[in-house]
């Protein structure tokens, strides 16, 4: 299943409104669109030890993952169709790597 | 723009390493100063400065500004002995201005330097880059990540 990291910070103005966009269309969409959402503060040295195992230098950054695999990634806050449409395509394509593997 | 683990240093800028300080010269005869890209990423999300008053003096090594932030306060040092000429009332209100333009908006003081040459001294470009990247080292930080619209 299609993992969604969202790379954060509390100084970060932008961060949050990206954070609960995602959290709304994940309960918008239950059923149709399957993913885990999980959110890396930068506060943390372990957000932050992330980010630049990642090559993050820009927050908000989602990264949009398939296991440990990079499928996409949005750098700075998205609009909210722009996050809906990446999502669907890294959903799909997530799905689509999983049945590879059956 | 000079970028040392994508922490900028902009080139018409000195830097103090040792004090995380930059420079401005204003040229007529003031400088301006303020916290480093290093520096605000150090401090992470500052919550209140306080530059010290116009008319103050400053003596190289000593506070010109406290700073706090959610992990740390502590002071903004002088790289240089002067005199305070103006302090940026605008980062009292909303310190948070020095995370996002560290380099711009969010200056801190303007000093008068006892030395008017004294800037010939301070680091510029590549030979500060080489200096912040040893401190960051020497400090444990990996590097500076900017929120959106940060102003370089």
């Amino acid at each position: 299943m299609l993992t969604v990291r969202i790379f954060t910070h509390p100084a970060c103005a932008g961060c949050g409104p990206v954070v609960k966009g995602a959290w709304e269309l994940q309960e918008a969409a239950k059923g149709e669109l399957a993913f885990h959402l999980e959110t890396v503060t930068l506060a943390e040295k372990d957000g932050l030890s992330e980010a630049f195992a990642r090559g993050i230098k820009t927050i908000p950054t989602v990264v949009f993952l398939d296991g440990d695999k990079e499928i996409d990634r949005i750098v700075g806050a998205p609009e909210p169709g722009e996050l809906r449409k990446r999502l669907t395509i890294a959903a799909s394509a997530a799905e689509q790597g999983s049945e590879n593997l059956t | 723009m000079t970028v040392v683990n994508n922490c900028t240093l902009p080139d018409d800028l000195y830097f103090s390493v040792e004090d995380n300080v930059w420079m401005r010269d204003l040229g007529n005869g003031t400088v301006e100063l303020g916290m480093t890209d290093v520096a605000q990423t150090m401090a992470g999300s500052i919550i209140h400065c306080r530059p010290k008053k116009a008319g103050s003096s400053a003596k190289k090594g000593k506070s010109i500004a406290t700073v706090e932030s959610g992990k740390w306060v502590g002071p903004v040092k002088a790289p240089f002995d002067g005199e305070i000429v103006e302090r940026n009332e605008e980062v009292e209100k909303d310190a948070k201005i020095i995370n996002r333009s560290p380099y711009k908006n969010g200056w801190i003081v303007r000093m008068k330097p006892a030395d008017p040459n004294v800037l010939a001294s301070m680091k510029k470009g590549a030979e500060a880059a080489e200096g912040f990247d040893a401190y960051m080292k020497a400090n444990g930080v990996q590097g500076c990540i900017h929120c959106e619209g940060y102003e370089e």
